[in-house]
């Protein structure tokens, strides 16, 4: 169904810790982002209690998304909008291609959105010969770079200013500067043309309203706004969980999405859109077309421990703050979304839980996650659900199965176990010097090549009580 | 006061000196303690890698061992975690276990916080005149909230020269078997720790959960820092002696 | 079968999907009880001293490199603008035609060449001059304190392009338009859409346009404009 990358996790993992330039990028940014959402989170009053509130409002949307679904369906058709239908990527993919197809579409400008990168959608459309620009100045760095975002609030972070510096020159056929201005300059300069003279706009969303039909977007760059203000038809496409029935809800979830994301009070462009142009209008796009998708979210939605996962708002608060995507990056996740939020869901939605039921494996469940999420995910319990999963579906390592039915066997027992611990440590004798064995043994190297292993004591603290209980 | 002795199996195996060391200290402040024998693993290793069929008959042998417990004490915040957050789930399909697991959640606490908790004792009368930081357990911290119990036992220690670990709350890159499935990711968070720690230029690195502090020790002890690893009641125990 | 019937039955059976995944048979239509919407319960009920949103709102849009006058009249906010405008060298601006802006500004004394967005012109025409134009002037519904925002309602003779295209955007405002958070603004969306005169889209904006994605590097205007000013009127 999806592009399954070659390597798996440990190696992709291996690969990029080896990329200092992006670890060293990834290190700035994640404590950049976590810095200004900690101030954001102490300067708006009863935070727990705005977290609280947007869980429950996700959660009664997510249990009942049937309905708000109609809902919006129905007010999306009355604002002058039409509203399709995908099952899964393929379909979506169709179902854009078709609507381009059937608007003599060639050239298409696009604003960020995670949906279409999970759908897989620009090379779609290309290969029926359209132009596709990404706008968000990130998402275009990397269309350039032949890349995929690795973070999904700053999909670019692991480029630097002379790689972007470099891409640029290509396109302009001469030197860019590698400045922040000057290469900003040079992007507005490029997509300004590039919005003027696209025939479709194409967005995510990052919440519709039940109650009213609209499509809300938040930018800082204003892209999105772009998207929608000059092309004359315009294409939303939409994960199917991204609605909130009311504007007041709408209010929660805004307040939360950017103090989380970036630690702003609110993004620079916050546009509510309630479908087409109205009567009079003179800008704004002629057809608004809204694709709803569902690409596995009903089987996360059929499963009512995981079904939580859907309440996310996609702020990435949790990748800020995850020792492991720290060092390693978005790539290494090999998947769509990566980070604590991308481990949880891309088994789910992927329905794959052999090859991507490693990713709850990077993880040390320390839950530093769940502590930030916004919509109150537990997301260190799904990932621990996640690994049981795996295992008893058959897919466990063949070797991990028999050290865990070793260990079961020796440790359900104080006296097999106390009989283990002796064996442990007599055994260990040749190998321990100093209190830690060093080696780096067949067995042990995992451990040992990074750090001493700390030997067992000779006598454990049970053998000493009972000795002095004597 | 009486309570039950939950060593875990990394301290009993590989730091019987922190078990004996807490007992020193709940000793000197007046409880009674004893050491049920049938006890053995809390069964985390299996439970976190997802073989929850092979850690169900380990954890078990909690739920039998502490059953006549009125308090039971442990000196790792993870195995607790485990005990609280994870048997919940790990029984959820039998009533009379998941029983049991409540209940011995409701009397399972980590060493500092029964010690500042139950005891009600802020101050043991340690003195320890040495540079101190500390490393914040991801279980302790998040799961069960103790790490206040930690602050409040290291503040009244006398002389210490408590110094703040950068990233504090940073997990140390252990996570059980997640060290040795990706031993590479982990080696990068561990690496970083260390560097945290040897940048607050302290002599002693303190923590209240036996698996990072041995983690964070093989690392320090492979790089041949001089920075010595203590449980929070090895500190303790060593400042009321002095 | 025709392309109507298709399309329902898609959306019949996506939604069904959508029910059974729930333990439903069927799509729920009727509205779900709900306890907790919206923002929590303190938010709604706390209260503002008069000045407050002003205060909120200069210091939070200041804080965005943002600008704020404080003026007490039409003839005062025009000559603000023109002086604006001078000190960006400014030619020409596009300016939303919108009643209220046209009983306080003098387009005529601003000493730039001004355009009007209505429907005199053709949509390209109007596109064409707002991207060229120096400045973009546009009339706030309302204001918000809390975060430094303007919410534009867009329609037909005040386009999204004035705020969008041009380098300047300067928003002109009563001071009894800025109310303290983002709730007055929805309540009263709710109350437009009751009815049946939603804008077509709402716009809030929060400073300029602007971007960290190159190395976390903050910059600003990347694809809108590079400057955000407001002008209140203390009426």
């Amino acid at each position: 169904m999806s592009e399954r990358p070659t390597l798996h996790l440990r190696d992709r993992a291996v690969k990029a810790l080896k990329d200092d330039q992006m670890r060293q990028a990834v290190r700035k940014a994640v404590d950049r982002l976590s810095a200004n959402k900690d101030k954001a989170a102490r300067e708006l009053p009863n935070w727990e209690e705005w977290r609280e509130q947007t869980k429950l409002i996700r959660q009664h949307t997510v249990n009942h998304l049937d309905y708000y679904l109609k809902l919006l369906t129905d007010n999306v058709k009355k604002a002058g909008g039409k509203v399709h239908f995908a099952p899964n990527a393929e379909a979506a993919r169709k179902i854009i291609a078709d609507l381009c197809k059937e608007y003599n579409a060639k050239k298409i400008i696009k604003s960020k959105s995670m949906v279409t990168e999970e759908i897989h959608l620009n090379t779609a459309l290309e290969a029926v010969g359209m132009e596709v620009v990404e706008s968000d100045l990130a998402e275009y760095i990397l269309q350039l770079a032949g890349e995929t975002p690795s973070h999904i609030i700053v999909p670019a972070i692991h480029k630097n200013r002379n790689q972007i510096a470099e891409l640029f020159s290509k396109v302009a056929g001469k030197k860019v500067e590698s400045d922040t201005p000057a290469l900003t300059a040079f992007a507005r300069k490029i997509l300004r043309n590039k919005f003027i003279s696209a025939d479709v706009g194409i967005t995510g969303c990052n919440f519709a309203v039940a109650e009213t039909g609209s499509i809300t977007l938040v930018t800082n760059e204003g892209n999105a706004r772009l998207t929608t203000t000059l092309p004359r038809i315009v294409i939303s496409v939409m994960g199917m969980e991204r609605v909130v029935p009311t504007f007041e809800d709408l209010e929660t979830v805004l307040s939360m999405l950017p103090r989380n994301a970036t630690g702003q009070k609110l993004t620079s462009y916050v546009s509510v859109i309630n479908g087409s142009r109205q009567p009079g209008d003179i800008d704004g796009c002629e057809k608004f077309h809204l694709v709803i998708v569902d690409n596995g979210r009903s089987r996360m939605l059929a499963d009512e421990e995981y079904r939580q996962a859907l309440n996310c708002i996609r702020c990435g608060a949790c990748f800020n703050v995850c020792p492991v995507y720290r060092q390693i990056g978005g790539h290494a996740y090999g998947s769509v979304y990566g980070g604590p939020i991308g481990s949880v869901i891309t088994p789910l939605l992927e329905d794959d839980i052999d090859f991507w039921g490693e990713l709850p494996y990077a993880s040390t469940l320390c839950a530093a996650c769940t502590s930030v999420c916004p919509a109150k995910i537990p997301l260190q319990d799904l990932l621990f659900k996640l690994r049981h999963r795996r295992v008893s579906d058959g897919y466990g390592q063949v070797v991990e199965k028999f050290a865990f039915n070793m260990w079961k066997r020796f440790f359900k027992l104080p006296s097999t176990y106390k009989f283990a611990m002796k064996v442990a440590s007599l055994g260990q004798k040749p190998l321990v010097n100093n209190g830690y064995i060093t080696a780096k043994l067949p067995l042990l190297a995992n451990w040992t090549n990074s750090r001493y292993m700390r030997a067992a004591a000779d006598t454990t603290f049970r053998e000493r009580w009972e000795k002095r209980k004597k | 006061m009486k309570a039950s002795i939950f060593i875990t199996c990394i301290c009993d195996s590989m730091y019987p000196q922190v078990g004996e060391a807490m007992v020193r200290v709940l000793e000197k402040l007046g409880v009674t303690l004893d050491f049920p024998p049938e006890q053995t693993c809390c069964g985390q290793p299996a439970l976190s890698s997802g073989y929850w069929e092979y850690a169900r008959p380990v954890a078990e042998t909690m739920l039998t061992a502490f059953k006549n417990s009125q308090y039971v004490v442990a000196p790792a915040g993870s195995c607790i975690t485990a005990v609280k957050e994870y048997y919940p789930i790990l029984f959820e399909k039998d009533p009379e276990k998941y029983r049991q697991a409540k209940e011995l959640s409701a009397k399972l606490f980590e060493f500092s916080e029964f010690v500042v908790k139950i005891l009600k004792k802020e101050d043991v009368g340690a003195r320890f005149p040495h540079r101190v930081t500390y490393h914040s357990s991801c279980h302790a911290r998040r799961f069960l909230n103790t790490d206040q119990y930690v602050r409040t036992l290291l503040t009244n220690v006398k002389e210490i020269d408590y110094v703040p670990l950068p990233h504090e709350e940073a997990c140390c890159g252990f996570g059980g078997t997640f060290s040795v499935k990706l031993p590479e990711i982990s080696e990068a968070m561990v690496d970083e720790k260390a560097r945290n720690i040897m940048e607050t230029k302290a002599d002693v690195l303190v923590g209240v959960d036996l698996s990072c502090l041995m983690n964070i020790d093989g690392r320090l002890k492979k790089q041949k820092t001089n920075v010595r690893v203590m449980h929070v009641a090895e500190l303790l125990d060593e400042g009321m002696r002095l | 079968m025709t392309n109507i019937q298709e399309d329902i039955a898609q959306e019949t059976m996506f939604l069904q999907t959508v029910a059974k995944a729930l333990g439903r048979d069927k799509v729920l239509t009727v509205a779900p009880n709900r306890k907790e919407v919206g923002p929590p319960a303190f938010w709604r009920e706390q209260k503002f001293e008069a000045d407050q949103p002003l205060t909120l709102f200069k210091a939070n849009l200041e804080a965005l490199t943002g600008k704020v006058a404080i003026v007490n009249n039409g003839v005062e906010a025009t000559n603000q603008i023109k002086l604006w405008l001078k000190v960006l060298n400014a030619k020409t601006a596009i300016v939303w035609d919108h009643p209220e802006l046209r009983k306080h500004i003098e387009f005529s004394s601003l000493g730039v060449k001004t355009e009007l967005w209505n429907s005199d012109k053709s949509r390209q025409e109007l596109i064409e001059i707002a991207e060229q134009a120096d400045a973009g002037i546009t009339w706030v519904n309302y204001a918000i304190g809390y975060t430094g925002t303007v919410a534009l309602f867009n329609g037909a003779n005040t386009g999204r392009s004035v705020s969008l295209l041009p380098p300047t955007h300067i928003a002109v405002m009563h001071k009894s338009d800025i109310v303290p958070t983002m709730s007055t603004v929805m309540r009263h969306l709710i109350e437009q859409r009751g009815q049946g005169q939603l804008p077509s889209v709402v716009d809030f904006i929060t400073g300029p346009s602007r971007t960290s994605d190159i190395e976390m590097d903050l910059s600003i205007g990347v694809h809108g404009p590079f400057r955000m000013w407001a002008v209140v009127i203390d009426n």
